[in-house]
């Protein structure tokens, strides 16, 4: 162990004996540390490459949670819709039923068979379109004239017909909106809670005690065709989402693969460097050498 | 002296290597304060998914409270009417009441009524019960409205029942009227109070829809600020960490040209020698 101590190698090196082995093992020694500086340069350049693709995988991450959380909040919206439906249909096939009794439309008169379900309708199309926020952003991301976006995810020429179909949902929800807001002006009104009198009960027709006589009926289909044109449109936002998250999914795929890319360019990048140096290293060795060689020579022969 | 002079060549390598060193040195250190960041950053950002899953269960569980009530009110409301219309209908012989067994009818009517009004009761304290052993009722909030509107929910008045529980409302009586084998005694107030009061009741449910409505907005809100929080704080982390790799592979760097800094002075201090 003493020769790695200062005081014994630095004679071993520096002797005329061992002069060509000493600036050797120092040349190999140059030669490594190019060799690594080299390397870490390249690793500098290729990661300062990667970094830009793991800056995009980490933004996509959040979308991604984005496209999951809305899945499951449609989920909620369907499953909802679908108890509805079944709800009012077993409801309106009761009510049928007690209607066909003799005097059975003192009983199930328009009030009867409609209010309720025109209340659970009309709660249906408020959660959508009185929430403006929602509206507007809906309304901007469907505008096929103005959302850039619609334009990079989908061909016009090839998705041609698809567009027409948005252009036509967006027409129409601009149209069910105003139908909406102009029942809803009305519904307000109503106090889908109200205590009858005994007295209300018996009189032919319950529809007087709103003021919305005859109303019930064409409110009632209005609001079942908004509720369903809401579907629609709604269905269509998740086709256009879901094809967003596909995309977004095969985006970050590739980034992952840019990634793989790079990080394998970088290590044929240095065993290129590596072979490249080395024979530098050897090319320089050789010229050093028979140049030392030769100083060599020429002090011998001068000495003689 | 005895070791000789250091050419200008060797100071200029002895500079080099000390200047590379103390790069290298300064950047480890900043490598250490860049992982310091990392690690709050990363304990932030956990804190931020944390809360972003918080608000997003508060809202899932407040919509399926909403969509509880919607249907629990939706019926409880339509059968209650129907039925204590159709008991006023046959109890006053109008012409309907050629359709049916009046009795039968009557009995079923009145109990119909009877235990949709018990239902209305049920359900309120069912999702009262339910509500109350949900996270959001359990979470402190910072504003004072929204943790008004959650301790108050589904609070109602609850006095019909314990006025009439002694008379009408006790377990025997409620499990017979269920199962058929005893009536509901025939009283006209109470019958019509059975239709108010179960009107009262659902209409107070309801009440309790548009405040959870309230509260989901919130809840969504919430999310949504957090969300682009943690989304910067994502990016600033995905920075710093970028930072880092570059200190560390710099640091490399710096310490390799020192490394090279004193080789190329021992070559030229050992060729000195030789020449000499």
């Amino acid at each position: 162990m003493r020769f790695f101590k200062i005081p014994t190698l630095t004679p071993f090196l520096i002797s005329k004996k061992n002069i060509r082995k000493s600036l050797l093992i120092i040349n190999i020694g140059i030669f490594l540390s190019i060799f690594a500086a080299s390397s870490a340069l390249i690793s500098l350049y290729i990661e300062n490459q990667i970094s830009k693709y793991e800056t995009s995988i980490i933004e996509n991450r959040s979308l991604n949670r984005f496209f999951n959380n809305l899945e499951s909040h449609y989920g909620i919206y369907e499953d909802a819709r679908s108890r509805l439906y079944l709800s009012n249909n077993t409801f309106a096939s009761y009510n049928e039923i007690l209607a066909t009794l003799k005097k059975g439309d003192i009983l199930i008169d328009d009030r009867e068979y409609y209010l309720y379900r025109l209340f659970s309708l009309y709660h249906g199309a408020k959660e959508f379109f009185d929430d403006e926020d929602f509206l507007l952003e809906i309304d901007e991301f469907m505008d096929v004239d103005k959302s850039d976006f619609l334009i990079q995810m989908y061909d016009p020429i090839v998705h041609k017909k698809f567009f027409e179909k948005i252009k036509v949902l967006s027409t129409n929800f601009k149209l069910n909106k105003t139908t909406y807001n102009y029942i809803s002006k009305d519904l307000k009104k109503i106090d889908f809670f109200k205590i009858l009198e005994d007295k209300e009960f018996f009189s032919l027709s319950t529809s007087k005690i709103d003021n919305y006589e005859n109303y019930y009926k064409s409110y009632y289909i209005k609001l079942y065709e908004i509720n369903d044109f809401m579907f629609e449109y709604l269905s269509i936002f998740r086709e256009i989402l879901s094809d967003w998250s596909i995309s977004n999914k095969s985006y970050n795929i590739e980034n992952y693969k840019e990634v793989e890319r790079l990080s394998n360019l970088e290590k044929q990048i240095i065993i290129i460097a590596f072979i490249l140096q080395i024979i530098i290293f050897f090319v320089t060795q050789f010229f050093e050498i028979s140049f030392a060689t030769k100083i060599k020579k020429k002090i011998v022969k001068n000495k003689k | 002296m005895r070791r000789g002079k250091l050419t200008n060549k060797s100071i200029l390598y002895v500079i080099l290597a000390g200047v590379f060193t103390l790069l290298s040195f300064f950047l480890d250190q900043q490598v250490i304060q860049k992982e310091d960041t990392i690690r709050d950053q990363s304990l932030i950002i956990e804190k931020k998914f944390q809360k972003i899953d918080d608000e997003n269960s508060h809202f899932v569980a407040v919509e399926n409270l909403k969509t509880r009530i919607f249907f629990s009110t939706h019926q409880v409301n339509s059968f209650s009417t129907i039925n204590y219309k159709i008991y006023l209908l046959i109890n006053n012989n109008y012409e309907l009441a050629d359709n049916f067994d009046r009795k039968a009818i009557l009995t079923t009517a009145k109990a119909n009524l009877y235990l949709q009004f018990l239902i209305a009761r049920y359900n309120i304290l069912e999702l009262a019960i339910a509500a109350d052993q949900m996270a959001f009722t359990k979470t402190n909030y910072d504003n004072q409205l929204i943790r008004d509107k959650i301790t108050k929910l589904f609070i109602w008045d609850d006095n019909f029942f314990k006025k009439n529980e002694k008379e009408y409302f006790y377990q025997s009586l409620i499990d017979s009227v269920a199962d058929g084998t005893e009536e509901v005694p025939d009283n006209d107030i109470f019958l019509r109070s059975l239709y108010v009061e179960t009107s009262k009741i659902n209409k107070k449910l309801f009440s309790y829809y548009e405040t959870l409505d309230e509260l989901s907005e919130y809840f969504f809100e919430q999310e949504s600020l957090i969300e682009i929080d943690k989304d910067e704080l994502i990016l600033e982390q995905a920075n710093t960490k970028i930072q880092k790799n570059y200190y560390i592979l710099l640091s490399i760097l710096f310490q390799i040209l020192s490394l090279l800094s004193f080789l190329l002075l021992f070559k030229n201090f050992i060729n000195n020698t030789f020449s000499r």
